[in-house]
This record gives structure tokens, sequence and C-alpha cells, in this order.
């Protein structure tokens, strides 16, 4: 049985690579996307530190651009923006040292990176790869392997607390990713990148394409809240939480042109 | 007039690269230093020379310093925070200060003890002060004064007291 699949699809191939070879002698295409994608998974499974980070549910626009270099095999690279969807603000009375009752306390200096609350922002996505064109007739098939980056807010909430009436002042920090640099507000994360579209001409410069993908992203969110001493900036807690390397399934709907 | 040009472009980037002077840290001695009251006990650090609750009691240290190279009085003594002369190395403070109480503290700490163990060090950007000494023990309730003493590594030995307090 498993022979007899083998064969199909050797001999698939085959005749699929015999019609590529007549490919016409064109290197560049062009084409316009638009893609939808849907998170398969979420950042944290804690819901709360889920909802702070934008979701990779994303619409988004790209220019692509395919450069065959040898028969249907060739490099492409595309560069969109995307509206990312909807996070939630971070709670300004957020608390997670449970010794900490933030009545005792003044709340000074409070600083906020988030996103206001149901408020969408567009992001900046980047892709590069390889693929490998099978045509026949007006029918093109066409496998994409790339890589990508994706922008997205890098959320932080730091606020001071000062005792009232004692000595105690703490500085304390959440944050969603690392940060290798304390102004970094924005978040690239790096995703692998697969998908098959299927292209059929409407005239001699123009196709019309459907194409199904897969994103698995390569960094995962990393979320940290730390309470040191507001006077000698010794750590006093720390509490880390690892996400989730988050995947998603995208569908897209192009115009290529020829 | 292509050489001309280029020439400009030359001088122009000449001109650029001598601003950049990057700035030399100085090195300066410590030779005196000013002590304050502060009470902690609101949103705020407070200068206060009256009563401060015993649990938010605070010593701030002001740096005097001057040049390495003139502690002959030709060069005058200025504060260490102050813009003139920043940024700076003191060198010769390695260690945190001493602090005797001259009063009885508590049972364990007569007047004269060494008492900086019930103290942190640290500092705080909304007071002008290069240390703070913040007390983590609460005394019993009365009038206190605290010697902050550094012993310099060029064999000096710099102290102070601070004004007499109450802490209730």
């Amino acid at each position: 049985m498993k022979k007899s699949i083998l064969f199909s699809t050797l001999i698939l191939m085959c005749y699929i690579n015999i019609y590529s070879q007549e490919m016409d002698k064109k290197q560049f295409y062009s084409s316009i996307l638009l893609e939808k994608t849907f998170m398969l998974n979420d950042w944290f499974g804690n819901k709360s530190h889920h909802d702070v980070l934008e979701s990779a549910s994303i619409i988004d626009i790209a220019y692509r651009l395919d450069w065959r270099l040898y028969n249907g095999f060739g490099i492409w690279g595309s560069y969109g923006i995307g509206i990312l969807g909807k996070a939630e603000a971070i709670p300004s009375d957020l608390n997670l040292f449970g010794e900490i009752n933030l009545n005792d306390y003044y709340i000074k200096d409070l600083e906020k990176t988030d996103k206001s609350e149901g408020s969408k922002r567009i992001s900046i996505r980047g892709m590069i790869g390889v693929f490998y064109k099978y045509k026949h007739d007006k029918w093109i098939v066409t496998p994409y392997l790339g890589m990508g980056f994706q922008a997205l807010t890098s959320p932080e909430l730091k606020y001071t607390l000062k005792g009232k009436g004692n000595n105690d002042s703490y500085d304390i920090r959440y944050r969603w990713f690392d940060r290798y640099n304390e102004e970094d507000k924005i978040k690239s994360l790096g995703f692998l990148y697969l998908q098959v579209k299927g292209e059929r001409k409407i005239s001699s410069k123009i196709s019309l394409s459907l194409g199904v993908s897969y994103s698995q992203y390569l960094t995962r969110p990393n979320f940290t809240a730390a309470m040191v001493d507001h006077y000698d900036q010794s750590l006093i807690r720390n509490i880390r939480e690892k996400g989730n390397f988050v995947n998603s399934l995208g569908v897209s709907l192009g115009v290529g042109f020829w | 007039m292509k050489i001309k040009i280029y020439l400009s472009i030359a001088l122009v980037f000449m001109a650029c690269m001598a601003t950049s002077c990057p700035e030399k840290e100085q090195d300066v001695y410590l030779v005196g230093i000013e002590l304050m009251n502060f009470d902690n006990a609101g949103e705020s650090m407070t200068e206060s020379n009256e009563s401060v609750s015993k649990d938010a009691f605070v010593i701030g240290v002001r740096y005097k310093v001057c040049y390495t190279d003139d502690r002959e009085g030709k060069y005058p003594e200025y504060y260490a925070q102050s813009s003139y002369g920043d940024p700076k190395i003191i060198i010769n403070v390695s260690s945190n200060p001493q602090i005797i109480c001259n009063n009885d503290f508590d049972e364990d700490h007569p007047a004269g003890s060494d008492v900086t163990k019930l103290f942190k060090f640290g500092t705080d950007k909304d007071v002008e002060q290069d240390l703070l000494l913040i007390l983590t023990t609460s005394p019993a309730p009365g009038t206190y004064s605290f010697k902050v003493v550094y012993n310099c590594s060029d064999n000096t030995v710099i102290e102070k007291s601070t004004n007499p307090v109450t802490l209730f």
C-alpha cells in the first residue's frame, strides 16, 4: 500500500516537473496579497497575561516579489502592513505580589506602555524565503517557505510604592517580553512561514490566487514581574512565566502581475 | 572646483570630529560632609529639624569634594552633586560610612555604639543627596543624634553629627 502511494506521488511529481519545464522565461513576478491569519494557541496559559499582548490574528496586505532563478525554483520577499488584533490595557493597579497591600502605599512615577483598550494598531510584517512554481496550462501552484518578522508592542508597567508613615519603598516592574534596551517599546518576533498558493491566469498579464499558510513563531513572550528596593535596588522578589510559541493559520487572496 | 568641494567636506568632517569630545571623568577627594534629617512618612521625603516618626527617619549625606591635584586650598571645595566638576570619582572613599549613635538607642546599643547595621544605604533621585542612610529598626521614642564617620583610604577621618531630632 505504502509503495503504491510512493509510486503515485513520484509519477505526479514527474508529471508536474515536465510541465514546469515549459514555464515561460519570465524571471520576476509581482503580486499583492491580502491575508487573514488566525492564532491557533494563546501567548500565555494565564488569560490575563495573554490579553495584554496584541493578537497574532491579523489582517495583512503585502507586496510580494518572486524571483525565479532556475526552472520553477526561486526566492521571494514580501513586505506588508497588518492590522493587529486588539489587546487589553494593563490595569494600573496590577499587583501580583501577595505581601503588598496597595492601600498601605503611595503609588508614584507610574509609567505604562500598552494598548489602550479595544484599539488596534498597524504593524509591519516582512518575509523572505524560497519557492517552487508548478505550472500547468493556466494554473500555477506554488509552495512558499520563508522566514519573517512581526512587530508587536512590548507592554510594560512600572511604578514606585512608598509606604505610608514608614521607610518602605519598592520599585515594581511588569514586562511581557525581555528587553535588550530599556527603551524598546516594540518587539520584533521571528516566525517560520509555509504557504501553498494556487493561482490562475485570467489574462496574459493578471492572475488571481488563493493561498493557505501556516506560521510558527520562533520567539515567545516571557512575563517577568520584579520587586526591588527603591533605595538600594536590591532584588526582593522576582516572578517569571514563559509564554508559548504561537502558531497560526492564514488564508490569502491575491492578484499577480505577469 | 571639485577639489574645493572635497576640501569643504573634509573640513566639515574634521569640525564635527573635533566637537565630539568624550567627557573625562575627574578624580576628586572627599574633604567634608553635610548631614540632614529627613522625614520620610509622606509620599516624598522632606527635610525636618523637628520631630519625625521613628519608622520614617532618614539621614541625608552630601559630599564636599575638591580636585585631586590640589588639596591645599588653591581650588575651592564644592558639592559632589553640583553640575560644576561633574562627572567625578571620589577616590579616597571605598566603603559606606560607619554610623555611631550619640544617645542610647536600645538595650543592645548604648550611646557611642555602632548602629551601622540598623541602617540601609541608598539613593533617591527626588532628593539632592549623595547618600541616604535609612533607619530600618525603630528605637524607643526620644531625642537622638547620630555621628557619620568616613574612614578614608588616605588615612583621613571625616565625621559629622546630625542635629538632634525627636523620634516619636
